[in-house]
C-alpha cells in the first residue's frame, strides 16, 4: 500500500520528470574577494545559457530593437562608447552605461546611484524604462511564454512545469546568473601578480604613482577609491567633476536622488578601472573622452563642494607622470575577457 | 503508565538540573555603544564646523577605526574573545540625533558571570593584518580598507576639510590614513562587569576626535603644514594612533 501511494508520477514532479539543471561552479580568482551568491538563484549551466541568450535578445524591448547588449557590448568590456546610452527609438538616456566586468562582486548597489540592491533587481529595470527598452513586463512575459524555444529553455533552467510559470523574476534570475560569470581577472596587471609577466619601466612607474607607493614619485590618490583588485571600492563619492554653488545645484543628484540625503547629492559609484582603456567616454555623463582628460581633471583638484571627497586634491604631475600612469591603467585591459566566446552573442553562433 | 511517568519526571528533573542558573552556563549578549565627539560637541559629518587649534576649524567626512581581539577579562585574568575584529565607522553620522545614538556593536554567545574588564586592540591585529580581502566574503569588516602597496589594512581613517585661515572657508583637504603593525596596541579597561542571565548588557564608549588630532595648543597636527599622511611619516601616524588609544574611553 505504501509502495502504491509512493508510485512515481511524472506529472506531479517539478519539471514533469525532466532532470534538474546542472550545477555550475564559478571559478573565482584567488586574489578577489569572494562573490556573494544568492541561495535562491544558484548558478546552473542551463540558467547561465538562458541568461546569456536573454541578454542578447532584443525581444525584451518594445519594438525588438534593443537588448541588454545594445548598451553593454563585449568589445567595450560590456559598456558602450556613448556619453548617454541610447534605447528604443533612439531615445537618449540620462547617463553612460557602466561596464559589467566583475559586476557579480558589486554588493553595495548597482547603477551609478546604487538604486538596485542586486543583479536580480537591476535586471527588472531596463525593460520598463522609456529610454531603454520601453516595454512592459506583462508583454515580455507573454512573448516568452508563446515563443517557440523559450519555454523549453526556461524548463531546463528552472524546472518549470508550465510555460505560464515564465515570469519576469525568472528572466531576471537567468540574466543575473549570466552576469555573475562576467569575471575579468586576466589583464597584464593580474599576470604580473601571478609572476607570469613583467611591467615595462613606464608601467611600473605608473603603478607606483597609482598606488602612492613611492616617496620619490608624486601621489595620484587613485588607490583610495579604485582599490585593487576590483579597482573600485564600490562606494559613492563626489569626485569634483561638477561645479555647483550648493549641494542642491547638481543637475544629476546621483546617489542623493536615491537616499534623499543632501550630502549624497552629486555622488556616484566609483566605476571599475578594469578595461578602462575600452570604456570611454568617462564619468556618469561621459564628459571626458580620453584618459588624459580624466587625469587633467584630477590634477586640477576638482570643483569644491561641501561633499567633495578630500582624496580629490590638486596633483603635481609632469607629462611623464601622466604618460606612465596611463601606461599602468592600460595594463588593466583583459583581452581574454572581451573576446571570451562564452560571453559572446549566441545568436551569432 | 507509572513507569513512563517516573521516567519522564526523572528526565524533566535532569533537564532542569542541567539548565539551572549555574554561573557560566547561560548564553548572554553585550551591546557596545560608541559615540564620538569633537571637543564638547557631538561629531556630525559634513554639516558641523568644529573649532580647532590656532584659530583653525575643521569639518569631517569620515572617521573610522578598527578594533581587534575584543575580549572580556575574567576574574582569573584569562580572557574570553567576544569579537576578532570590528570596524567602527562614523561616516553615516549625519545628524545630532544619529550622533546621540552612536554606533552599536553586538556580541553574543557569552557566558553569564562576573568579569573585571574588557580588552581591545586599536587597529587590525597582526595575524589579521597579514590577511587581505580575498580571504573574506562580504560583508565583512576586512573586505575593504586594504592598502596593497603597504600589504596591510588602514587602521584609522580621518578625512575632512580645514579652515586654516579663519575665514570660514574650508579648502584644505585632510586625509589621514594610518595603519602598520607597529602601531597596533591593546588596551584593557578595568571595570566590574556582571553579565546576568536574560539581561543584555550595554557598555558605552566615547571618543573625542579632537584629542586624536591634538594634545593641546602646543602639540597638535597643524593643518597649515600638513594635511595628509598615509603612514609614510612615523611622527604623524604614531601621533594619531597613540592619541586614539588614549582617547578611547569606557564610560
Amino acid at each position: 500500500m505504501v509502495s502504491a501511494t509512493c508510485k512515481s508520477d511524472d506529472s506531479d514532479k517539478p519539471g514533469g520528470g525532466h532532470s534538474s539543471p546542472t550545477p555550475y561552479t564559478l571559478k573565482q580568482p584567488a586574489h578577489f574577494v569572494k562573490m556573494l551568491l544568492p541561495a535562491d538563484n544558484p548558478l546552473t549551466e542551463e540558467g547561465i545559457a538562458l541568461g546569456r541568450q536573454l541578454f542578447y535578445d532584443p525581444l525584451l524591448s518594445m519594438n525588438g530593437s534593443v537588448s541588454c547588449a545594445t548598451c553593454h557590448l563585449p568589445q567595450n568590456a560590456f559598456s558602450d562608447s556613448l556619453a548617454f546610452s541610447v534605447g528604443v527609438n533612439g531615445q537618449e538616456g540620462p547617463r553612460s552605461s557602466m561596464s559589467l566586468a566583475n559586476v557579480g562582486y558589486y554588493y553595495k548597489g548597482l547603477f551609478w546611484d546604487g538604486r538596485s540592491k542586486s543583479l536580480e533587481d537591476q535586471a527588472l529595470v531596463p525593460v520598463r524604462e522609456p529610454h531603454e527598452m520601453n516595454s512592459d513586463w506583462s508583454l515580455v512575459e507573454l512573448k516568452l511564454r508563446t515563443h517557440p524555444k523559450y519555454p523549453d529553455l526556461f524548463q531546463k533552467a528552472f524546472s518549470i512545469r508550465d510555460h505560464k510559470e515564465i515570469t519576469r523574476f525568472l528572466v531576471a534570475k537567468a540574466i543575473a546568473q549570466f552576469e555573475r560569470t562576467l569575471i575579468s581577472a586576466n589583464a597584464k596587471y593580474d599576470q604580473v601578480l601571478e609572476g607570469k609577466a613583467s611591467y615595462t619601466e613606464s608601467e611600473e612607474r605608473g603603478r607606483k604613482i597609482f598606488f602612492d607607493a613611492s616617496d620619490e614619485l608624486p601621489k595620484s590618490e587613485c588607490g583610495h577609491c579604485h582599490i585593487d583588485p576590483l579597482f573600485t571600492n564600490l562606494d559613492f563619492f563626489n569626485n569634483g567633476i561638477q561645479q555647483v554653488n550648493s549641494l542642491e545645484g547638481f543637475p544629476d543628484k546621483g546617489r542623493g536622488k536615491v537616499t534623499k540625503i543632501i550630502y549624497d547629492n552629486g555622488k556616484f559609484r566609483v566605476p571599475t578601472l578594469r578595461n578602462i582603456e575600452l570604456t570611454a567616454p568617462y564619468m556618469h555623463d561621459g564628459r571626458f573622452n580620453t584618459l588624459e582628460e580624466v587625469l587633467d581633471h584630477y590634477i586640477s583638484g576638482g570643483h569644491l563642494a561641501d561633499n567633495l571627497n578630500p582624496n580629490v586634491r590638486q596633483l603635481n604631475f609632469s607629462e611623464r607622470d601622466k604618460t606612465d600612469l596611463i601606461a599602468f591603467l592600460k595594463t588593466l585591459t583583459d583581452t581574454n575577457f572581451v573576446h571570451n566566446p562564452a560571453f559572446a552573442n549566441p545568436f551569432n553562433e | 503508565m507509572k513507569k513512563i511517568f517516573f521516567l519522564a519526571a526523572s528526565a524533566a528533573l535532569l533537564l532542569a538540573a542541567t539548565c539551572r542558573d549555574d554561573e557560566g552556563s547561560s548564553i548572554e549578549s553585550i551591546e557596545m555603544n560608541f559615540k564620538s565627539s569633537f571637543g564638547n560637541a557631538p561629531l556630525v559629518m559634513y554639516e558641523s564646523a568644529y573649532p580647532y587649534e590656532a584659530g583653525m576649524a575643521v569639518k569631517l567626512q569620515l572617521f573610522q577605526f578598527y578594533l581587534s581581539n575584543i575580549s572580556l577579562q575574567r576574574e582569573d585574568n584569562s580572557f574570553v574573545l567576544l569579537k576578532d575584529v570590528a570596524l567602527i565607522s562614523f561616516k553615516d553620522i549625519l545628524t545630532p540625533a544619529a550622533a546621540a545614538e552612536g554606533i552599536t556593536l553586538n556580541t553574543e554567545g557569552l557566558a553569564a558571570g562576573h568579569y573585571k574588564g574588557i580588552r581591545m586592540g586599536i587597529g587590525v591585529a597582526p595575524n589579521l593584518n597579514s590577511t587581505n580581502p580575498a580571504n573574506y566574503t562580504p560583508p565583512h569588516p576586512l573586505d575593504d580598507n586594504y592598502w596593497s602597496a603597504a600589504t596591510g589594512y588602514v587602521f584609522i581613517k580621518i578625512e575632512g576639510n580645514a579652515d586654516t585661515t579663519g575665514n570660514g572657508q574650508f579648502p584644505a583637504k585632510l586625509t589621514f590614513h594610518t595603519g602598520a603593525n607597529d602601531i597596533y596596541k591593546e588596551k584593557t579597561f578595568q571595570k566590574h562587569i556582571e553579565l546576568k542571565e536574560g539581561e543584555p548588557l550595554q557598555l558605552n564608549f566615547s571618543m573625542d576626535l579632537k584629542k586624536v588630532l591634538s594634545k593641546g595648543p602646543d602639540n597638535f597636527l597643524d593643518f597649515r603644514q600638513i594635511t595628509q599622511d598615509h603612514s609614510n611619516n612615523p611622527a604623524v601616524y604614531t601621533f594619531i594612533a597613540d592619541n586614539l588609544f588614549d582617547a578611547l574611553v569606557l564610560e
